[in-house]
């Protein structure tokens, strides 16, 4: 053989090896996901990607708009309220399966009913089982939803964790029918899933018109699991993603600067707080069942700084467990502004002029935590560290053996305080402030549906939560996007980009 | 020799049992299990829910015992993260990384002798200086960091090889590369040490009287002999490239067994770590039992000790 047929062999062997790229000539968007989609189901999966996914492939009966707050008809073409725990849905009409075959009333009792039961073992049934009494299809297009008490997230939990199935979708009671081979209704239909390669998507062109959802745009979608940052910044340079999200700060910003590349920075709807044992459930006499020493833990954390210099994007201070914008979160509250000094006197005031030492328990962001400490020793007080697996840090927290936890709260990505009742909530292992008051009126809140009379509750449940200084409000999370300069793409208010909006530029 | 491998072969379960044992104590006594697969904003109510589901509510010995009775049985079980049976995760895995480790071996070995044997022709030359700092260098270099670099140069600035995935031949070079680079050194200094000793030899030196031209001495006489004792290291590096496999993986996006290890960690996905753990260590024991016996073949000394 000849060097030249050699070299002609290569060289045939490397085109022909070479992969095809995602770019508009192709009508194919390639988004890298950093974790793998498990199931195409979104009913078994509460991870932020398939939330993602979900969005594209399935459609509920409302659909929230985010500009206003309420929550509009998506595969109902509208809703009546028949009294305060009933509610009747009006189907489209002309809706469809991806496979062609109609959507009817029959598929949304189905839904309901599968997800309401605890042997479905869905991941979304537990938020509607306490309050779903039944679904019930009056004629072919209205379907009735009753509630067993008023329950005023009915539509929140309608439009965010009942997705909408063919009736028989799960036979013989299967679980997993839907985890590989998907069929919905929503604007881009699965073509192919190969778990660890990714998932191919390819716009619905039955998908209905006039709904809140937008129609795709883009022809295909291919989600694509890369876990390393830097083999995304790679792909990103070299034309083979267009799109990623929950990009590190630093990271986002390097790729900001790339002519290549946009940096689009968006809030997310997850707050970072610490929940102080101020009922004395790890230890009856500990220093933080003292209001004045919450306080001063309180005043003693520079938020200021800690979102400046390492939440970055669009992070913001907090100082109720909650986002501006959020139905519910009333933002009077007491504010503890950065003030060592203040701090100190509180801690004397309390009877620890030396300060203590307690354990503070966390599973997220190392460097916040440490900084958190590092202001707390300013004033005399040691949080002993205890970074933990998130998993070991709900074990101690369901032995009632924490002093001090961290968490962080997405509010399933939906925009009402009552989101976050279970931090508030009798019972519930999360609430470590045991306050009557404050567990009566998010109670309360949670049982009508007078939208005035329970803004009016969580103001007065929030305001007293910040007096007492039971939490520790730090942070909202800030969301980075990276995308290429060839697609168009919002940062979502609410955290949840919707890759069916974007575009080629 | 039969009563050498028994003991050898005893010795292998017992350690894969003790690997068994303390992963799968590691994997549910550390935390929460029901908490790490219900995940962050889970209800207390799905918590419990999956406590029952999968079972973690039951005494830890019982759970153990039932597993070990599975993978006797050959089944085992189902992975919570992937809706799968475990099984079907490794048989679909298997391929890419078995790709991957079979390419970084090649690799290994290629560069490892002939370099250790370039090395050896002329100790202390130029051309010995290099191979040994570019032994070093590869032994210093982390894995991850290298394949970013080549990603760099040869995915993005020259675009000759594919930055991610595993749909093509082109694919694995870099990721072969990076792995098979990385135990260059330990081949390249066995190489070079036995073929200076093998050429300083009286048998050597007689084959070279016999006027036995430079080429046939290197490779029939000088080399034979100089490889015996890699083999055994080579035998182990597959382990290795297994093993290493997990962090190559996730840098070049391949969908192979080390990437899985990787997203059922953190999907805390227990069934399939646990099995994943448990391939990995047989691997390495049943590896480890080959080399012992083929010394002992090798070496009659061994099987007296």
């Amino acid at each position: 053989m000849s060097i030249k047929s050699i070299l002609l062999a290569s060289a045939l062997a490397f085109s022909t090896a070479l992969p095809a790229f995602a770019d508009k000539a192709n009508d194919t968007l390639v988004a890298a996901f950093n974790k793998e989609v498990q199931t195409l189901d979104g009913l078994y999966s509460t991870s932020r990607e398939n939330l993602i996914l979900s969005y594209l492939t399935s459609d509920q009966l409302v659909e929230i708009n985010l500009e206003t707050g309420e929550y509009e008809g998506a595969l109902a073409e509208s809703y009546t309220w028949v009294d305060d725990r009933t509610i009747d849905f009006t189907l489209r009409e002309g809706l469809t399966f991806h496979d062609g075959a109609p959507v009817t009333v029959e598929d949304i009792v189905y839904s309901f009913d599968w997800i309401a039961d605890e042997n479905s073992k869905t991941r979304r049934g537990a938020f509607i089982r306490g309050w779903f009494d039944s679904a019930v299809a009056v004629d072919d297009r209205t379907v009735r939803i009753t509630a067993k008490n008023p329950y005023p997230l009915m539509l929140r939990d309608i439009a965010v964790f009942v997705l909408t199935r063919k009736a028989g979708s799960y036979a013989d009671g299967n679980p997993d029918a839907l985890t590989q081979n998907f069929n919905g209704t929503g604007p881009y239909k699965v073509v192919s899933f190969d778990m660890g390669a990714g998932v191919t998507l390819e716009r619905f062109d039955g998908y209905y018109s006039g709904g809140p959802k937008a129609a795709g745009s883009i022809e295909n979608i291919v989600v694509r699991p890369i876990p390393d940052w830097g083999t995304v910044t790679a792909e990103l340079l070299s034309g083979g993603v267009n799109w990623s999200f929950n990009v590190p700060d630093d990271t986002a910003k390097d790729l900001g600067n790339l002519p290549m590349v946009d940096h689009t920075t968006g809030v997310s709807t997850r707050v970072s707080f610490f929940v102080l044992d101020a009922a004395g459930v790890s230890d009856p006499e500990g220093p933080l069942t003292n209001k004045l020493v919450r306080q001063a833990l309180n005043h003693a954390v520079n938020r200021e700084e800690i979102v400046e210099f390492l939440v970055g994007g669009s992070g913001r201070v907090i100082h109720s467990t909650c986002n501006l914008g959020m139905f519910g979160c009333d933002v009077d509250v007491t504010e503890y502004d950065y003030d060592p000094e203040r701090a100190k006197a509180l801690l004397a005031e309390a009877g620890y002029p030396d300060g203590f030492e307690f354990e503070l328990t966390t599973y997220r962001e190392r460097p916040i935590m440490e900084a958190v400490a590092a202001d707390l020793a300013e004033v005399g007080v040691t949080a002993k560290i205890n970074h933990v697996k998130l998993s070991a840090l709900s074990k101690s927290r369901a032995e009632g053996q924490l002093e001090a936890f961290q968490n962080a709260w997405g509010f399933y990505a939906t925009p009402d305080v009552g989101a976050i009742s279970n931090y508030y909530l009798e019972g519930s292992n999360r609430n470590l402030n045991h306050d009557a008051e404050v567990q009566g009126w998010f109670k309360a809140a949670l049982e009508t549906v007078d939208q005035d009379e329970r803004a009016a509750l969580y103001a007065k449940a929030l305001k007293k939560v910040a007096d007492e200084a039971y939490l520790l409000p730090i942070f909202q999370y800030s969301q980075n996007y990276v995308h290429s300069v060839d697609v168009t793409f919002d940062a979502p208010m609410d955290g949840l980009p919707r890759l069916n909006e974007m575009s080629w530029k | 020799m039969l009563k050498f491998i028994l003991k050898r072969l005893a010795l292998g379960l017992a350690v894969a049992f003790t690997v068994s044992l303390a992963t799968f104590l590691m994997l549910n006594l550390a935390a929460d299990p029901a908490s790490m697969v219900a995940g962050e904003d889970a209800t207390q109510e799905a918590i419990e829910q999956i406590r029952v589901q999968y079972g973690f509510d039951r005494p830890l010995y019982v759970r153990f015992f039932e597993w070990i009775g599975q993978l006797v049985t050959g089944d085992f079980g189902d992975s919570y993260y992937w809706k799968q049976p475990v099984f079907d995760l490794l048989i679909d895995r298997a391929p890419v990384t078995l790709t991957l480790a079979a390419g970084a071996l090649t690799v290994t070995v290629v560069l490892g002798l002939t370099l250790g044997v370039l090395a050896a022709l002329k100790p202390n030359g130029w051309l010995d200086r290099f191979a040994l700092s570019f032994g070093t260098a590869a032994q210093a270099v982390p894995n991850f960091w290298f394949g970013l670099i080549l990603i760099i140069l040869l995915g993005v600035t020259f675009p000759i090889f594919p930055v991610s995935g595993d749909s093509t031949w082109m694919h694995f070079v870099l990721p072969c590369f990076v792995l098979g680079t990385s135990a260059v050194p330990q081949v390249l200094r066995l190489t070079r040490t036995g073929m200076i000793e093998v050429l300083g030899s009286d048998y050597i030196r007689t084959a070279r009287a016999k006027g036995f031209r430079p080429r046939q001495i290197l490779f029939r006489h000088a080399l034979r002999n100089a490889l015996l004792p890699i083999v055994s290291v080579i035998t182990i590096q597959i382990g290795y490239k297994l093993g290493g496999s997990v962090i190559t993986e996730s840098v070049f996006a391949l969908n192979g067994l080390g990437r899985l290890a990787y997203e059922s960690i953190l999907g805390a996905d227990i069934p399939t770590v646990q099995m994943l753990v448990f391939f990995f260590a047989l691997v390495f024991i049943i590896l480890s039992i080959l080399g012992d016996i083929l010394n002992a073949w090798l070496d009659p000394r061994m099987r007296v000790e």
